[in-house]
């Protein structure tokens, strides 16, 4: 497949808009405003990344794209794809959307995969859903995707529990299981926070040559510019659940406008030993 | 997993020595021989079954080597024999051990029957209407005498509506009609003590399931799951409820004490043939050596209840059945 | 919220459960314990408001003096279940090890065995009486607390506070007493709260069996015992008591789950 360069989209339509999007949890005490006002849109092939601290508003933004927030969470705003707003349209319409064309993978792989089921099971449920794959065929489809995704044996881990893997081998399998119905869109809320430092490089370089591959868009939501650096075509840095700056990439870290960039870049700085 | 089988079966050989020293040193408690309070409840046993009992039993012997050689006729089963009618502790239980264990039984099914739907829908959309009223009715539940409901059934559909039988587990003639019909029948008795056996677990489990199953929708992977565009009811059953029903297997294992003593209750005031109903006229005669045979099965029966519910759940849990990871 | 309500009407019905054992005697219109055969099996009327038993007896003051029975009976056999249950629990959490090991087992197994069975054996060899319905209550209720206090102490020992008692040399006994029970105890209230629910149930069963509080002494489970008779005539007799029951065991449970939303 051909390398795409973001924003030359045969229609010249971003994949997906987020208009005043603003996230307000009720829980016992006062409602909090998780999401204040967010507005950004991604072309097709093109990779967003959300930074900010904890508590910024960054996860809750990638899950309300595709309605994914708990109950206790109100919505408002737009989110643009094509012609429909996902925040208004049926129920129905969001499932087969979810995987289908918006497909996420989280923070904790372990415990993104249900530990009663193989992962078999699970990648080939996915593929039922949303492809017109089944049995054998849906298997073998399983199979390839386990490989592309760099495991090994992959015929034989088919029956294999979560539990039996190591951290980074369950994230290969999510994602696995977030592409193997070819979405536009992935949405990758912290990847790698939760992996060893030396599986972090692993999984970014494979996040990597599956975007280039596979021409998908991604949002990638992290606290660590180190880790969007190398992946991002233009960064948005959230605050307060504010979006503060939004730009491309070489810009945002070279030339940062608002405080918070400055701050995060120096926090990043201040990571890297000098001798 | 045979590994873990092996662990828990000698697990269990300490648990079996204590319940045996329980049984024994409980009967033993009262000032005078045991058999003295029988003779003074039951005028019926002569001077000379007397004599032959205290023989039999050794009472004229040291506490301790009563105990071992009570421990050496349990590993024979031979529980001795009756102070009422003389006869084996061992038969008078396997007569009415059927009757008990299928009450027990149809219970338990009737539990699982009720609360895991119960849960299921109350956790579904927790703090919505039916969790609430749920909520309600399962405090309430809770906080009523067993007996109690009884006896109001039996008022109730028992004696004013006559809709249900009060006593016994076969109508009078009921050797005349045709299988299914004694089948019918003994469905027909059974409804009732089957029905208050379950009732008091039936709140608790409820509460447990629900409790569980909404623990369970917490979770990422179920969050994993409606991202992956499965519709609501697959994502609640296929991959929740087989992850809730984990830990209600143990509940239940836990529970098991309760249900097996549920069903003295039961039995006494629905006129029962079963080992509940022995053990409370046993109690009442001061018959010691069913009352020590009965304390002693019902705590082997519970922990084998325990165990099967411990296997069940090393099965059905891959984390321990398949072990940890071989990568 | 809903939920505080409803604990402090769990409360509040206690308080008046409390008044209410209290005052008896001044607030039953006759003697408990009067028998007058004329008068039996009375429905509800002014003369007795809650009608009579199958000896004349008034229910409603039967009823009210059977509040003091239920409520001694609970906070005694609690009380108990708790000293023993804290301190094998105690034992068991900070010593570890093979005493945690057989303490532990001990009471796995006084928990396989089903309560009445452990209970009827007990009172059969001892006899029925007030006295041996609250030990033996207390005897077969106190494995809850001792796992709460044992799984407590197991985590509070490595924490600092206790490294730095130990460092200055305080004895085991001053260690568990002063600085790791006082730390357990929230849990063992929310049991005990709950627990003497439990007990007023498991005596108002032992009663109704004739193995709890003997006649004449009012207590609701025989009460509800000796109207066993009259069930099918004599509706007071069963409705009442239950009712007492319920109410009773129910405004303990709100409190009690009140308080464990509270300290969680």
């Amino acid at each position: 497949m051909s390398e795409k360069v973001p924003g030359t989209s045969p229609l010249g339509m971003p994949l997906l808009t987020v208009e005043n999007l603003s996230v307000t949890y009720r829980q016992d005490g006062a409602p909090v405003r998780a999401v204040d006002g967010v507005s950004f849109a991604i072309e097709p092939g093109e990779v967003l990344a959300l930074v900010g601290e904890s508590g910024s508003g960054k996860s809750s933004v990638a899950l309300a794209l595709a309605r994914l927030l708990p109950p206790m969470a109100s919505v408002s705003g737009r989110v643009m794809l094509s012609e429909a707003d996902l925040l208004d349209a049926p129920e129905a319409t969001l499932r087969a959307i979810r995987g289908g064309t918006i497909a996420y993978v989280f923070q904790d792989p372990a415990a993104s995969l249900n530990p009663v089921l193989t992962i078999g099971e699970q990648l080939v449920e996915m593929l039922t859903r949303h492809t017109p794959l089944r049995g054998r065929d849906a298997e073998r489809a399983a199979v390839e995707w386990l490989g592309r995704m760099g495991i090994a044996s992959a015929a034989e881990r088919l029956h294999a529990y979560p539990h039996e893997f190591s951290g980074g081998m369950q994230q290969r399998v999510c994602l696995a299981m977030a592409l193997c119905a070819s979405p536009s869109l992935l949405v990758a809320d912290e990847p790698t926070t939760a992996l060893d430092v030396t599986v972090q490089v692993a999984i970014l370089r494979l996040l990597r040559e599956l975007q280039r591959r596979l021409g998908l868009a991604v949002l990638l939501i992290s606290h660590d510019l180190l880790v969007v650096e190398r992946l991002a075509h233009r960064i948005g840095i959230m605050a307060g659940g504010r979006l503060v700056e939004l730009g491309p990439a070489e810009q945002v870290l070279r030339r940062p406008a608002h405080d918070q960039t400055k701050l995060l870049l120096r926090a990043r700085a201040a990571m890297t030993l000098r001798r | 997993m045979s590994g873990y089988l092996v662990r828990r079966l000698i697990g269990l050989v300490p648990v079996l020595l204590w319940i045996t020293v329980i049984s024994f040193g409980i009967i033993h408690l009262a000032p005078g021989k045991p058999t003295d309070a029988a003779m003074s409840f039951n005028p019926k046993v002569s001077l000379e079954a007397r004599q032959r009992m205290e023989l039999l039993y050794g009472l004229d012997q040291p506490v301790h080597v009563q105990y071992v050689a009570w421990l050496r006729r349990l590993a024979r089963l031979d529980f001795g024999r009756s102070f009422l009618d003389d006869r084996p502790v061992t038969a008078k239980i396997v007569e009415r051990l059927p009757i008990t264990l299928m009450i027990n039984l149809l219970s338990l099914a009737l539990i699982l029957a009720v609360t895991i739907p119960l849960g299921v829908v109350a956790a579904a959309r927790p703090h919505g209407l039916f969790d609430r009223l749920t909520t309600v009715f399962v405090f309430i539940g809770y906080s009523t005498p067993s007996f109690w409901l009884a006896l109001l059934c039996m008022a109730f559909f028992g004696v004013h509506l006559r809709w249900l039988p009060v006593s016994g587990i076969h109508s009078l003639d009921h050797e005349s009609f045709p299988l299914l019909r004694q089948w019918l029948d003994l469905a027909w008795h059974l409804a009732l003590p089957v029905g208050i056996a379950a009732f008091v677990s039936l709140a608790g489990m409820s509460r447990y399931a629900r409790a569980s199953m909404v623990d369970i929708l917490r979770q990422d992977y179920i969050r994993c799951a409606r991202a992956k565009g499965l519709p609501a009811s697959r994502v609640l059953f296929h991959h929740g409820l087989r992850n809730a029903l984990l830990p209600v297997i143990t509940i239940l294992g836990l529970s098991l004490p309760d249900l097996i003593g549920g069903s003295v209750i039961a039995e006494t005031i629905f006129s029962i043939p079963g080992m509940g109903r022995l053990f409370y006229e046993a109690v009442m005669a001061r018959d010691y050596p069913v009352v020590m045979a009965l304390v002693t099965i019902g705590a082997v029966l519970t922990m084998l209840g325990n165990l099967l519910a411990d296997l069940a759940y090393a099965y059905a849990d891959p984390r321990i059945r398949v072990g940890p990871s071989t990568s | 919220m809903a939920k505080n309500r409803l604990t402090v009407c769990g409360g509040v019905v206690l308080l008046l459960l409390a008044l209410v054992a209290g005052a008896a005697p001044w607030l039953s219109p006759h003697d408990p314990l009067q028998v007058n055969l004329p008068d039996a099996l009375l429905p509800p009327s002014a003369a007795y408001p809650l009608g009579t038993d199958q000896l004349g007896r008034d229910v409603l003051s039967r009823l009210l003096y059977g509040t003091r029975i239920s409520l001694l009976i609970g906070f005694i056999a609690v009380g108990i279940a708790v000293v023993i249950g804290t301190g094998i629990g105690a034992i068991a959490g900070f010593y570890g090890g093979w005493v945690d090991a057989i303490l532990m087992r001990f009471v796995d197994t006084m928990l396989s065995i089903p309560t009445i069975f452990l209970l009827l054996s007990i009172i059969a060899v001892l006899g029925p009486s007030i006295q041996v319905v609250m030990a033996v209550i207390g005897l077969t209720s106190w494995m809850g607390v001792a796992r709460l206090v044992r799984a407590e102490l197991l985590s509070l020992k490595e924490r600092e506070f206790v490294l730095a008692a130990r460092v200055l040399g305080a004895s085991p006994v001053r260690l568990i007493t002063r600085h790791l029970l006082p730390n357990a105890m929230a849990p063992v209230v929310v049991s005990a709260t709950l627990g003497v629910g439990g007990a007023i149930l498991t005596e108002s069963v032992l009663s109704y069996l004739g193995l709890g509080v003997q006649p004449p002494t009012p207590s609701w489970g025989n009460i509800l015992n000796e109207g066993r008779i009259a069930l099918g005539v004599a509706w007071w007799l069963t409705v009442s008591p239950g009712v007492c029951i319920l109410m009773t065991v129910l405004a303990f449970n709100l409190l009690g789950e009140g308080l464990r939303e509270r300290y969680k």
